[in-house]
């Protein structure tokens, strides 16, 4: 299998930068987002006594 | 021993016995079903082989806890019916079979499995082996990951076939939860930590009564518990995924959460049940199913959105054993909660069908479970998202698996790595089940993130991350990752988070 290079992946042209991240509104907003969702994945954990109960029988 | 064509005729009268008439037979799901599948549009059989006197160990079992102690004197023997793909006559499989095997290997490539028929009333579809369809590793090819190889001794030859045994409920010893189980560990019983045990003794492991209160014999049903219950007793842990979707005040799980269950468990090839609500007449009725394989389609180029993009949503269909259906039942997806089910195939209105819950059936070392992984990724997703700023040519797409670590050295071998960097993994000492996180750009994969899956919760439990990058991309990476540490590590949602941002320092 072929090593991959940029043009493979990256949009023409484009330059990724290392440096270029300001702590703005859509960041914070990203950050948040993403801390709300990994709290729904995590909330599917908890326990549900009453859904243990539910009976097969069909 | 009877051999006849396979016709609806002579299937129909194959699958009788003395409690169960031909008219009772045709009118059965099971026979509607496996018409279809042994068929000209599914198998296509030609011939069927009668054995009349069949011992079962699973029917004897039942029949030594239940059948026996009956005033009505059941048989203790079964009938076996074997299907081929190829014509013969009675003459020419009388000598095919008094010659060595070897001799006639293009012979037996024809077979394509048994159905036992029980001596009882009604419920006579016993163990069964049949051929799945046509299957591969590829996109776009059928998947049974949850099939075994089966070696079937028949007239002195033995046969091996790639399959999943099924059995419909007898509703006295077992009702669909136990049969489901029953399925699940007949797989999982190829390996020496699971035991397989009949369907009486799978209902017995479950409890000493039923969730009303009455006795467990006969079995009017299992609770989710009693489940877990029971799998716990034959040597495998479960994980109960509950509902993830409210609609009208009912809870359902989406078949997003489905086909991301069903792709991360699947690889090490336990089979997943599933509870799902199923149309029956007027009203619905809970319904346990066994999972055993899936279809995936070809991965697309997914322009960047807001939502995280993952490879399990390429599952357009899977297969499960259904005990009031067949083996190998096909399901598919619509919209975001519905499934399409033989039950809501045939079902007058063409009602759908819903997920209740998913019972997944793993080995007790897997402590960690897919959601702890979910949540990490998440975090990666949005660092690589702020990173990568919408430059790459497609969205990224992640792809969560818990797979056994050998299985995981065998794929790097055929990787793009160097040398070097495939002999610095083969020859690390790694945990005997390992979580992967694969995250793609379009068809390239860009990172493996591995996690050891025996290790707590609560701990740093990464082990490695492969980059597959070029590096010129990865050492940017790395400096974007040492420039916004305050920034980005609280993405990282751990006790351990900081140790996490360490880990990915480390090893990009």
């Amino acid at each position: 299998m072929k090593k991959l290079n940029r043009n493979q992946i990256l949009k023409k042209g484009s330059k990724l930068s290392s440096n270029k991240l300001n702590d703005n509104p859509k960041i914070q907003r990203l950050i948040k987002e993403t801390k709300e969702k990994q709290e729904n994945v995590l909330k599917l954990k908890e326990v549900d006594r009453e859904h243990l109960e539910l009976v097969v029988q069909l | 021993m009877k051999i006849l064509p396979f016709t609806e005729d002579n299937f129909s009268e194959a699958i009788t016995n003395n409690y169960t008439p031909k008219e009772i037979i045709i009118r059965k799901k099971h026979f509607l079903y496996f018409k279809e599948y042994l068929g000209d549009k599914g198998l296509k059989a030609k011939t069927i082989v009668i054995e009349k006197k069949y011992i079962n160990k699973d029917f004897f079992e039942d029949y030594a806890s239940y059948y026996a102690f009956c005033y009505e004197n059941y048989p203790k023997y079964c009938k076996r019916v074997h299907f081929f793909s190829n014509d013969f006559t009675k003459e020419q499989y009388q000598k095919i079979i008094i010659e060595s095997k070897n001799k006639h290997n293009e012979f037996w490539k024809h077979y394509l499995g048994f159905i036992v028929i029980k001596p009882i009333p009604f419920r006579v579809i016993g163990f069964s082996i049949l051929k799945t369809y046509y299957q591969g590793q590829n996109f776009d090819e059928r998947n049974f990951w949850g099939c075994r190889n089966y070696k079937i001794h028949l007239h002195g030859n033995e046969i091996d076939i790639i399959s999943l045994a099924f059995q419909e409920q007898d509703n006295v010893l077992a009702a669909c939860a136990t049969t489901a189980i029953w399925s699940v560990l007949n797989k999982a019983s190829a390996d020496f930590y699971t035991v397989l045990k009949s369907p009486s003794e799978i209902t017995k492991d479950a409890g000493n009564v039923s969730p009303d209160g009455s006795r467990l014999f006969p079995n009017k049903g299992l609770d989710l518990l009693q489940i877990c219950r029971s799998i716990l007793n034959s040597g495998l842990v479960t994980e109960v995924k509950q509902p993830d979707y409210t609609l009208y005040d009912t809870k359902f799980v989406s078949n997003q959460y489905l086909k991301k269950i069903l792709n991360a468990y699947s690889p090490i090839g336990i089979p997943i049940i599933l509870i799902i609500d199923v149309p029956n007449g007027n009203k619905y009725a809970l319904h346990a199913i066994t999972v055993s394989g899936y279809k995936k389609t070809v991965p697309k180029s997914i322009k960047s959105q807001k939502e995280t993009s993952w490879l399990s949503d390429n599952i357009e269909k899977f297969y499960a054993h259904d005990d009031q259906w067949g083996s190998f039942a096909r399901i598919e997806f619509k919209n975001i909660i519905e499934l399409k089910t033989p039950w809501s195939e045939f079902h007058p209105k063409k009602l759908p069908t819903y997920t209740k819950s998913i019972i997944v059936p793993i080995y007790p070392k897997i402590r960690i479970s897919y959601e702890d992984i979910e949540s990490i990724v998440l975090g990666l997703d949005a660092i690589l998202t702020l990173f990568f700023q919408n430059k790459t040519i497609s969205d990224l797409v992640w792809d969560i698996r818990v797979d056994y670590s050998e299985n995981y050295k065998n794929q790097i071998k055929t990787s793009s790595l160097s040398d070097s960097q495939k002999i610095t993994i083969l020859t690390d000492s790694l945990p005997k089940y390992l979580w992967i996180s694969s995250c793609y750009i379009e068809k390239y994969k860009i990172f493996d993130f591995t996690f050891d899956a025996t290790d707590v919760n609560s701990a740093m439990i990464g082990k490695d991350v492969v980059s597959y990058l070029p590096s010129s991309i990865v050492s940017q990476l790395h400096k974007f990752l040492q420039n916004k540490q305050t920034l980005l590590q609280p993405l990282l949602k751990s006790p351990s988070s900081s140790t996490y941002y360490e880990f990915l320092l480390k090893n990009i």
